[in-house]
């Protein structure tokens, strides 16, 4: 699951490589709207849906993993 | 998580409205006009149609989206999940880790309104066009129509260049056939709407009879003595000139037989220098074949304009954006489009 978040993460954010540290704090070109396009991508992907809640939290690969993870289970 | 989102309580108003004033305009008519704000806003049972983002750690409230359901106007539109969006801020004085991510999270709370199905909004920056673009909505824009008063010689609301050709349609026998003439809009109940968001005559009371600052008109399109379609307008003054604005139009307007003579007289009775109507959604050649002539903002040395308070005699180029969903009409009316900027009492 973690290189499928980080494929789509690396089209949404146009980067070739997608560090597993990457974060809101450490990304530059992680803004509203590339995270509302993330989030999309993501619930395509991956057939979910997120609450809006869940949106507010995505800072880090390390928290969308959880969340995706929390949703499958 | 930093912030709650919730709808505007009763007991936020004040602070909703120093949000307005501090953090997107001063002096902002919402901010200033309870009549304005509980019109457009308060719901009967006090609260307000803003969410509200509130920061856990400050007790501030750092961004607000605000809308209009068409079921504000009509409760029995509930149903249809029609939503309109209106002012939607996030602070630019506020650091913390969630707060550019506060926007998305707000307009996803939006599409968990109640019933909620369908969302549009109009009159959107270049900033607002991106994001909606990004969140898959339809992106488009309001086309402008005009007729002129054949009679006027000298515009002071329209700009019309010395080598500008009046259109004139050939009438053939419409003028006999085709009516326009103010009426009530218990007339209109039976007149069908085929279009989304769906509106219904309560709504147009509601909406446009009751405006606490707004005098809109209602004109019915008769042809050969049956009414077809409801106009609502509204009179605009600038100094000692006037123009008509078509705010909405009720019924089916591919209906019509052409209107070019029959708002002739009509104009010349108000002593308008024209009459528009700025539209998305139906056929450029619908109004066309009606007798209007299509403004194009970013071209036409005509000007016909869209503000007026402060007035500014310029072409403006409205853009849109709403659900994708087939028959998706908007007009200047719908949302918080056609309200006060300047207030009589302020």
């Amino acid at each position: 699951m973690r290189e499928e978040i980080k494929a789509v993460m690396s089209r949404v954010f146009e980067e070739p490589q997608i560090p597993d540290t990457i974060s809101t704090t450490t990304c530059e070109k992680w803004d509203s709207l590339r995270h509302l396009n993330l989030t999309i991508e993501l619930e395509m992907t991956f057939g979910v849906e997120f609450e809006p809640e869940e949106i507010a939290t995505m800072k880090s690969l390390d928290q969308i993993e959880a969340i995706l993870l929390k949703k499958r289970s | 998580m930093i912030y709650e989102i919730h709808p505007c309580r009763a007991s936020e108003k004040e602070e909703l409205k120093q949000f307005i004033d501090c953090h997107w305009k001063k002096g902002h008519a919402l901010a200033v006009s309870d009549r304005l704000l509980d019109f457009q806003h308060r719901n009967a049972d006090g609260s307000y149609n803003f969410l509200i983002a509130r920061n856990r750690q400050t007790g501030e409230i750092d961004g607000v989206f605000g809308y209009i359901p068409m079921a504000h106007y009509d409760t029995a539109l509930a149903a249809s999940g029609d939503y309109f969006g209106a002012l939607w801020k996030v602070r630019d004085d506020v650091v913390n880790d969630e707060i550019k991510l506060l926007g998305v999270y707000l307009w996803r709370s939006i599409l968990k309104l109640p019933q909620f199905k369908h969302y549009a909004v109009s009159g959107i920056s270049d900033i607002a066009k991106r994001f909606y673009q990004t969140a898959r909505l339809t992106v488009g824009r309001l086309r402008q129509y005009y007729i002129l008063n054949e009679s006027v010689l000298d515009f002071h609301i329209a700009v019309v260049p010395a080598d500008f050709s009046l259109h004139r349609p050939q009438s053939g026998n419409e003028k006999s056939q085709v009516e326009i003439r103010e009426i009530s809009l218990d007339d209109a109940k039976y007149i069908p709407y085929p279009y989304t968001p769906t509106k219904s005559v309560t709504f147009l009371k509601n909406r446009y009879s009751k405006h606490p600052y707004y005098h809109y008109t209602f004109y019915g399109i008769y042809v050969s003595e049956v009414l077809q379609v409801v106009l609502v307008t509204r009179v605009v003054n600038v100094a000692a000139s006037c123009c008509v604005r078509i705010l909405d139009v009720y019924g089916d307007m591919a209906s019509l037989p052409p209107l070019y003579s029959a708002f002739q007289p009509l104009l010349q009775k108000l002593g308008a220098e024209y009459v528009d109507c700025m539209n998305y959604g139906i056929a450029p050649d619908i109004f066309a074949q009606l007798g209007f002539e299509e403004l194009d903002p970013e071209q036409d040395q005509l000007i016909i304009p869209n503000y007026f308070e402060p007035f500014l005699q310029k072409n403006i180029l409205v853009e849109c954006a709403h659900s994708p969903t087939d028959l998706f009409v908007i007009f200047k009316g719908d949302g918080d489009q056609d309200r006060p900027n300047i207030l009589p009492e302020v």
